[in-house]
């Protein structure tokens, strides 16, 4: 049995950067990954000479994510647009100011600018004790019930922590206005798969192994210990043996991994009621831009699409040559089963045909694309992420489950990752 | 074809564990997978049960069957 003293399962944007941290202070790092590349959501595929996300859409620059990078020495290749931003209202395209960008764009949407005003004042005098349970929408119709104001904020909410305003919990966006996190993103030339790819090189070249095509099956543990992981690969079970194991599949997929009755009945209840924020997207393909700005469109007055991009206008390597991708984003009414494709994806598309009036449904080809349940926009929404310890010693928790508060998509499963390597210094372990 | 596929003629998609992401569609050599309105389809006219797919899909959410 060959030994490693730290086994990661799931190789997303938690795992590889948890793998590549414990690779550098010299620990000998397995990662398995059950699908047969790196990155989870956060990786990309080749389809047609395009280059089209798994899950992750704009990265984020200067975040918990290039941190990593940086001290690893390895090129963080990202291209930012400017504007970063621009926002579509009743036709008119908007350039934040450098100050006081929300207050500028409140007065835009309002069309009592008192209201505007009102949500203002709210957001200043607002203490920080907020129940945790408030969602968005109910703290906007305390204060302002304007149309103008509840579109900002659903394509904020929604383009940023891909939930709907009903969903979207009021404390943690003002943790995220106030953390001031995700300023800036760009897209990466090379597509996700590029960026998690040169954490899987960084393992491997560290004397670790980043298997893929390899599923976890258990998490062995004796005395309450982690003892061993054994996994699926090429037809055959393998079995190593390790004193650290590093779970990116979730809550419920690890307890199914070290088996149920190792948890407790309140850390089990917490996995099975964790809800995730679904993410729709519509991908279109044309021979020509439907857009001319290289960066974020947030769409506030659009039925589902909280912004849309057109990737290829700052990365043209993400198609072949004169090609363009536009991609429609923006999370369904809730996130929730039964889920209703047909009105969902309706709603969006019909967003899409309005908002891009170059965008002809019957010449250009497009995708439509949900994330959700096992496979979503994030496995926790927005300030209901779990805490990351857990009740086996040596197995530690990362990944957009576990993402630490204030932090959304790979920054924050960056962060969880730092956040494990961390925890497992402290422990001595 | 894959050898594995012996005496299996089609790909089936479980509805309950498909979410739409489209890994299949993206990966699939002949074409033969879709997805709208949140769910994979697959074509058994177009497949050449290359198998692909089964491996892509994050939720093993396909399987080769007989039709």
């Amino acid at each position: 049995m060959t030994g490693y003293e730290a086994i990661v399962i799931g190789a997303g944007t938690g795992g590889l950067c948890a793998g590549a941290l414990l690779a550098s202070a010299g620990r000998r790092v397995l990662v398995l990954e059950g699908l047969p590349f790196v990155g989870g959501r956060f990786s990309s595929l080749d389809h047609k000479g395009f280059t089209l996300t798994t899950g992750a859409v704009s990265i984020e620059a200067g975040g918990p994510l290039e941190e990593i990078f940086d001290e690893l020495g390895l090129a963080f290749d990202l291209r930012c647009p400017e504007p970063q931003v621009r926002y579509l209202i009743d036709g008119r395209l908007l350039d934040l100011p450098a100050k006081d960008g929300l207050g500028f764009l409140l007065r835009e949407a309002c069309a009592d600018p008192g209201q505007a005003d009102r949500v203002l004042k709210a957001l200043r005098d607002q203490s920080g004790d907020v129940p945790a349970d408030l969602s968005v929408a109910d703290w906007l119709a305390a204060h302002a019930p304007d149309p103008g104001a509840a579109g900002i904020f659903r394509a904020l909410c929604g383009g940023i922590f891909s939930v709907s305003l009903e969903e979207a919990s009021a404390a943690e966006l003002f943790r995220m206005i106030g953390r001031r996190s995700f300023r800036r993103f760009g897209f990466p030339p090379g597509g996700n798969a590029r960026l998690a790819g040169a954490l899987a090189a960084y393992i491997d070249e560290r004397g670790g192994r980043v298997a893929t095509r390899a599923r976890a099956e258990r998490i062995l543990v004796e005395k309450d210990r982690v003892a061993a992981v054994t996994w699926r690969e090429g037809g055959q079970v393998e079995t190593a043996a390790c004193r650290l194991a590093i779970s990116n599949v979730g809550l419920p997929g690890t307890a199914a991994l070290a088996g149920r009755d190792r948890f407790p009945d309140t850390w089990l209840a917490r996995a099975d009621g964790m809800k995730a924020s679904y993410t729709l997207t519509v991908e279109i393909f044309s021979d020509r831009p439907l857009m001319d700005f290289p960066g974020v469109l947030m769409t506030p007055r659009a039925r589902r699409a909280a912004f849309i991009s057109c990737p290829t206008l700052a990365c043209p390597e993400l198609a072949p040559p004169g090609q363009h991708m536009t991609i429609v984003l923006g999370p369904p009414a809730r996130s929730e089963e039964p889920f209703e494709g047909r009105s969902e994806f309706g709603a969006l598309l019909d967003d899409a045909r309005r908002l891009l009036p170059a965008f002809d449904p019957d010449r250009d080809e497009f995708l439509m694309r949900s994330f959700r349940k096992g496979w979503p926009g994030f496995r926790a929404r927005p300030g209901q992420a779990a805490r990351p310890e857990s009740p086996i010693e040596g197995l530690f928790l990362v990944g957009d489950a576990v993402n630490p508060p204030g932090l959304y998509g790979v920054g924050g499963c960056a962060e969880s990752a730092r956040r494990a390597v961390a925890d497992i210094r402290a422990a001595g372990l | 074809m894959n050898p594995e596929t012996r005496g299996m003629d089609e790909i089936r998609i479980d509805k309950e564990r498909c979410v739409g992401c489209g890994q299949c569609v993206l990966i699939c050599p002949a074409g033969a997978l879709s997805v709208a309105w949140g769910l994979a389809e697959a074509d058994p006219e177009t497949c050449v049960l290359c198998l692909e797919c089964l491996d892509y899909c994050p939720l093993g959410a396909l399987e080769a069957a007989r039709a």
